[in-house]
């Protein structure tokens, strides 16, 4: 429930003594509550960008800001929840013990954190809260991790490439799922992906990048009704989202840099 | 896979497996009882050179001095436990330095690769005469003998935090101690045990051969003393009782990391296919 705010921001690597531009001057501002994809070809500094977002990483110039405040202060205050593309979950731990580690790590530092088990009965694991990591599927392993990144209840909820390794139908699954976890807890939400379908499912906006310098080129506002279903995806309004998506990301580069807007039929007012 | 094909699969690979106990001891012990049986055999029908006696004869040689057995254990053991701890503290320090210097873990890995392929048996008169022939001999070249693998095991253990994990726990604010006692020591664990268990049958090994060199009590001297006496049964008794000495110590290890990072992850209850 925090806005996030992106202002001339830009990071380079330095790989094998070169410096590598990873984001260019990107300026963004993600308001309060809703949920936002970044979606770009590989290379294109998207997770470069989530990181930087998430202090893990610091901006060789320009600000960003949570709520008002550095990332630093957000991550110090545990306002951030970090979903990563591989679960990393602590082979070591139970279900239930890993997505306790924030509240053990914040320790009193954090005022209601959320009950554990209510997290794991709401990513529909409640039977496997003492199994280990490793017998659980890839998705299960990741509905872990999103519970884990919910634990001290985030004011922001970054997302990275969270489904990317999982099949198509459970894919389709865990966006169901993920929508309906973010609708319950009204985070601010930021989706990193590599695909068109997705980031059209789930975003209210999504934010194109190309590479070369990583750089934002386009700004794509998905007018879809919530909540969103299935059926949706069936709907000539999802396809033309989605079409302005591919648009941006495959179209010549002057179509791409204007900002477009989807008018669907049942836009929300 | 249908449920009844699954259910089959199950059974079948149920059949080949044995119940544990059988298993960890059942056949070994079948396997010894087979090998101590034909032996016998072959000594009796003179088949067998004279320096290789009967397994009845070593179990006599034992019955007559399982005493004197215990008595230059002592020491052995002590050497190798002082050693094994000694080089499990260096292993430790070398590979927090090799991890946490840019540059230090090649020449670290170097002196390691060197003091590995050192020849303990000539080393150890000239060691004797910078550290004198009672136990700190023993304890010096039972750290030589088998630091190398400490320090391959712990390098490993030290780098095996994940980048993810690692950057999580950087997102959760955690303290270098949380993110010491919570992620870096259990991801190390498996490596160091892995390490400790190779480590343990040569520090009782190093002992030894520091008893061979020169020793008024252990192991090492008795072997010596059975060899230059031609007393075939009992150097075969010595050498029994080292390897059971450095299975025991093995097995010890192996225990303690049961008990330390638990029996393992068990089955996968779920996939997504």
């Amino acid at each position: 429930m925090s806005e996030i705010a992106l202002a001339g921001v830009s990071k380079s690597f330095a790989i094998a003594h070169k410096a590598v531009h990873a984001l260019a001057e990107v300026s963004l501002t993600l308001p309060k509550g809703g949920f936002y994809a970044l979606i770009g070809p590989s290379g294109c500094g998207k997770s470069t960008l989530l990181r930087l977002i998430a202090d893990i990483l610091r901006p060789d110039a320009g600000s960003i800001s949570i709520g008002g405040h550095p990332p630093a202060e957000a991550r110090k205050r545990h306002e951030i929840g970090f979903v990563f593309q591989d679960a990393s979950l602590l082979p070591w731990r139970s279900v239930l013990d890993n997505v306790r580690l924030p509240i053990e790590i914040a320790g009193r530092s954090v005022a209601n954190p959320a009950d554990p088990m209510q997290l794991i009965e709401l990513v529909g694991l409640a039977d496997f809260a003492h199994a280990r990591p490793s017998q659980l599927s890839g998705g299960m392993q990741q509905r872990v991790s999103i519970a884990r990144a919910l634990a001290l209840r985030p004011k922001v909820l970054l997302l990275d490439e969270p489904f990317g390794a999982l099949d198509e139908i459970t894919r389709q699954r865990m966006n169901l799922e993920l929508l309906r976890i973010w609708q319950e807890t009204g985070t601010t939400a930021v989706l990193v992906t590599h695909n068109i379908s997705e980031a059209a499912f789930l975003a209210d906006r999504v934010h194109v990048l190309a590479a070369h310098p990583g750089r934002i080129v386009a700004e794509i506002g998905v007018g879809l009704a919530r909540p969103r279903t299935l059926a949706l995806m069936r709907t000539n309004s999802f396809a033309q989202a989605q079409n302005a998506l591919r648009d941006a990301l495959f179209g010549e580069d002057g179509a791409a840099e204007e900002e477009a807007e989807i008018a669907a039929g049942q836009a929300p007012t | 896979m249908s449920a009844a094909a699954s259910r089959a699969a199950e059974a079948a690979r149920a059949g080949i497996r044995l119940p544990g106990m059988a298993q960890s001891f059942g056949i070994p012990l079948l396997l010894f009882a087979a090998i101590v049986a034909l032996l016998e055999w072959l000594k009796d029908s003179g088949h067998l050179p004279i320096t290789v006696p009967a397994p009845s004869q070593v179990a006599e040689a034992f019955l007559q001095s399982y005493g004197d057995l215990l008595y230059h254990m002592g020491p052995t053991v002590l050497g190798a436990v002082l050693g094994y701890a000694l080089a499990i503290s260096i292993a430790l320090a070398l590979a927090a330095i090799a991890t946490s210097v840019r540059g230090a873990e090649p020449p670290i890995f170097r002196i390691g690769v060197a003091i590995d392929s050192i020849p303990l048996i000539a080393l150890t008169p000239i060691l004797m005469v910078w550290v004198g022939n009672g136990l700190s001999s023993r304890i010096a070249i039972a750290t030589i003998a088998s630091l190398f693998p400490l320090i391959v095991g712990s390098i490993r253990g030290f780098r095996a935090v994940e980048q993810n994990a690692s950057e999580l726990f950087h997102v959760l604010s955690a303290s270098r101690g949380q993110a010491m006692v919570k992620l870096a020591l259990p991801s190390a664990l498996p490596y160091l045990f892995a390490a400790f268990k190779i480590a343990a049958p040569l520090a009782i090994l190093g002992s030894l051969i520091a008893e061979w060199v020169s020793a008024d009590r252990g192991l090492g001297i008795m072997m010596v003393y059975a060899l230059f006496s031609f007393n075939v049964p009992l150097a075969w008794l010595t050498i029994l009782a080292v390897c059971a000495l450095a299975a025991l110590a093995y097995g010890l290890v192996a225990g303690i990391e049961r008990l330390v990072v638990g029996a393992g992850s068990g089955e996968r209850l779920h996939s997504d296919g």
